[in-house]
């Protein structure tokens, strides 16, 4: 009876000790938790910005000052456009020139 | 035994004790409250272009307010507010710390900088509030579409007013537009060019998708900053191409030219443009006429009045209204902007009201208005209402209102003008560019100015198969040397409308066309050159 009854109490112990241990795990999370979730709301705020701050910086106007500022750029023109098929044989021109076989075989 | 009891019974406290401990959840001492910032939730949709370039979008900020209840010292705190805002004075902001009441806003939407000062200042009742402020990342650019908000971030103008349900209802759904922020910039830098070379007090342009009734770019200049309002001078709040309606001139003979061909006549019919007509008080005259018999293809090419009247003349007056009615421009336009000015309509329309009308005089309609109705001249004859959505909110039905044939007709028409006509400064080549000048003078207190013009081409491109209608007017420029001191709208808007589809047509991905065999060239020819030369024969 005395033996159960000291069993009892340390397993009580023990328990408790577990429980407690499990809270501070908790706890200690529950901190890391609310830590990540502020750096994902400051990160998220941060992106805003940075997208504001993008769209300010990429103003065609800007965008424009700075090409003549630092490039040998000119507007594109449509006398600068070539199409593709008139610059790279396509597979059907250069079937149509390539030796047939019967050419090839005699 | 009594010992071993008293030893159980305190163990067994502390455990209870350690049990209550570890359990206890703790509604009093939350941990991890302190920590937690609310995650980002914007309270307004963001505002896209077409490729999803932000247009405008909501940023923290933060506000500084008081509670004059609070305050020891206002005077002091007074002075010491007033080192952090300069723009604040002393006087005022005492006046304001010692007002009744809990609570004064002393300043909104401050910088960083500030709000760090402030907080160091550590002046006990002045505070400090997170808020939302509207940025508009492109400035003045897009300012009359997308129009701005008051400082709580209400729709006051344009899209942000018209449609300021949407963006507040779904805050995290960003709202496309169908501009094209690109094309947005061409067109009003090519505009304004012309506007400073002719010396013009503003003007206004517009992009038009002709096949879908999309908005691209739409333009009115001056413009304004919507970031700084305070500063923006009001008339350059006006938005011309939405609020303000002119009358067109020239450019509406498109709508009367088509509907004397819907209703049959041929392109070859001739036409009486020998003498100025007298109707009531008015003399119709042409602007450096002929003075011949005409075809009605040359009455287009050479935009004469005559001409153009006598070819109402032979429709009459309800189907005239009846075809107006169909493209729209009796009634406001329904695009997204809040400004939409309504047409102004004659108010009665009989004959002489319908000859006036025929050229563009006597009724004023907006450019979106015009735009729209052109895009349904040359597209196939389907009108739609134009919008500035890349999805529209609720779906529409076009409406046919020109035949194919009539159509291909007036894109043949559109053509000639830019090849043989007043358009020529809108020709680029490999484009196949169609369109029509216009130029009409203002009516100031109830007269028209001789001095003062609005001078304006629409055109489209590529005329074949049209896929956008571009249209520009630069208000009262004035005639320069190189123009010969004309500033009609051949001179001043035309190259603008070259220019701006120069630009914008690789940007768009249409490539020059190649017409090595000249067969695009021949479905826009209109065979008209040996009856034009007996005509001219004849009237010598």
């Amino acid at each position: 009876m005395k033996i159960l009854a000291v069993l009892t109490a340390c397993c009580a112990m023990v328990l408790c000790y577990g429980v407690f241990l499990l809270k501070q795990d908790v706890m200690k999370l529950e901190r890391q938790h609310s830590r990540l979730q502020h750096d994902i709301s400051a990160t998220q705020q941060a992106i805003h910005v940075l997208k504001a701050e993008w769209a300010y910086l990429t103003r065609p106007e800007y965008v424009r000052t700075l090409a003549a500022a630092y490039l040998d750029a000119q507007p594109l023109q449509t006398k600068h456009m070539v199409r593709l098929e008139d610059v790279a044989p396509t597979p059907t021109t250069l079937a149509a020139q390539a030796p047939t076989t019967l050419a090839v075989a005699q | 035994m009594l010992i071993l009891g008293g030893m159980l019974l305190s163990f067994t406290l502390m455990v209870g004790q350690l049990a209550y401990t570890g359990l206890r959840t703790t509604p009093y001492e939350p941990p991890t409250a302190r920590l937690a910032l609310p995650t980002y939730t914007a309270k307004r949709a963001d505002i896209v272009d077409r490729n999803g370039v932000l247009l405008a979008t909501n940023l923290t900020t933060f506000s500084i307010y008081a509670n004059p209840q609070r305050i020891m010292d206002a005077a002091q705190a007074a002075m010491q507010l007033a080192t952090v805002f300069p723009d604040m004075n002393v006087d005022s902001l005492h006046q304001l710390l010692q007002r009744d009441g809990q609570f004064v806003w002393v300043q909104r939407n401050i910088t960083p900088q500030q709000m760090y000062a402030v907080n160091r200042l550590g002046i006990p009742g002045v505070y400090s509030k997170l808020e939302e402020s509207r940025v508009y990342p492109h400035g003045d650019l897009l300012a009359h579409i997308i129009g701005f908000t008051d400082v709580d971030t209400q729709g006051l103008a344009g899209v942000e007013r018209r449609l300021n349900t949407r963006l507040l209802s779904q805050p995290d759904a960003p709202l496309a537009l169908s501009i094209d922020v690109r094309v947005q910039h061409i067109l009003a830098e090519e505009l304004q060019k012309n506007i400073d070379f002719f010396d013009g007090i503003g003007g206004m342009g517009v992009v038009l998708d002709a096949q879908s009734g999309q908005v691209v770019a739409m333009v009115s200049l001056p413009s304004f900053n919507p970031n700084q309002l305070g500063r923006a001078d009001p008339n350059a709040r006006f938005n011309r191409a939405t609020l303000g309606v002119y009358e067109m001139g020239s450019t509406m003979k498109i709508f009367t030219q088509a509907l004397a061909h819907e209703r049959g006549m041929p392109l070859d019919a001739l036409l009486d443009a020998r003498h100025p007509i007298r109707i009531g008080r008015f003399t119709i005259s042409d602007f450096r006429g002929k003075a011949r018999m005409m075809t009605a293809a040359e009455v287009f090419k050479y935009s004469s009045n005559i001409g153009t009247v006598r070819m109402i003349d032979s429709v009459g007056i309800p189907p005239q209204r009846q075809f107006l009615h169909s493209l729209g421009l009796l009634r406001p336009a329904t695009l997204e902007v809040s400004e939409m000015g309504a047409p102004l309509l004659p108010s009665e329309w009989k004959r002489v009201q319908s000859f006036t009308v025929a050229f563009g005089h006597g009724i004023s309609i907006n450019a979106i208005q015009l735009v729209n109705a052109v895009a349904a001249m040359i597209n196939g004859g389907v009108w739609q209402p134009a919008t500035l959505l890349k999805e529209r909110l609720e779906p529409v039905t076009p409406v046919k209102v020109l035949s194919d044939e009539v159509s291909h007709t007036m894109r043949q028409l559109m053509y000639l003008t830019t090849q043989e006509g007043t358009g020529s400064y809108a020709n680029v080549k490999g484009y196949f560019v169609g369109g029509k000048t216009g130029t009409s003078e203002k009516i100031v207190n109830g007269r028209y100015q001789k001095k003062k013009l609005m001078s304006s081409f629409v055109g489209a491109f590529p005329m074949h198969e049209p896929k956008y209608v571009v249209m520009a007017m630069v208000d009262e420029p004035k005639g320069r040397r190189e123009s010969h001191g004309y500033a009609t709208g051949g001179w001043v808007a035309a190259p603008v409308v070259g220019r701006v589809i120069a630009r914008m047509a690789p940007l768009v991905g249409i490539h020059p066309y190649t017409d090595d065999d000249g067969a695009i060239a021949a479905s826009l020819r209109i065979a008209d050159g040996k009856k034009e030369a007996a005509l001219v024969k004849a009237s010598r």
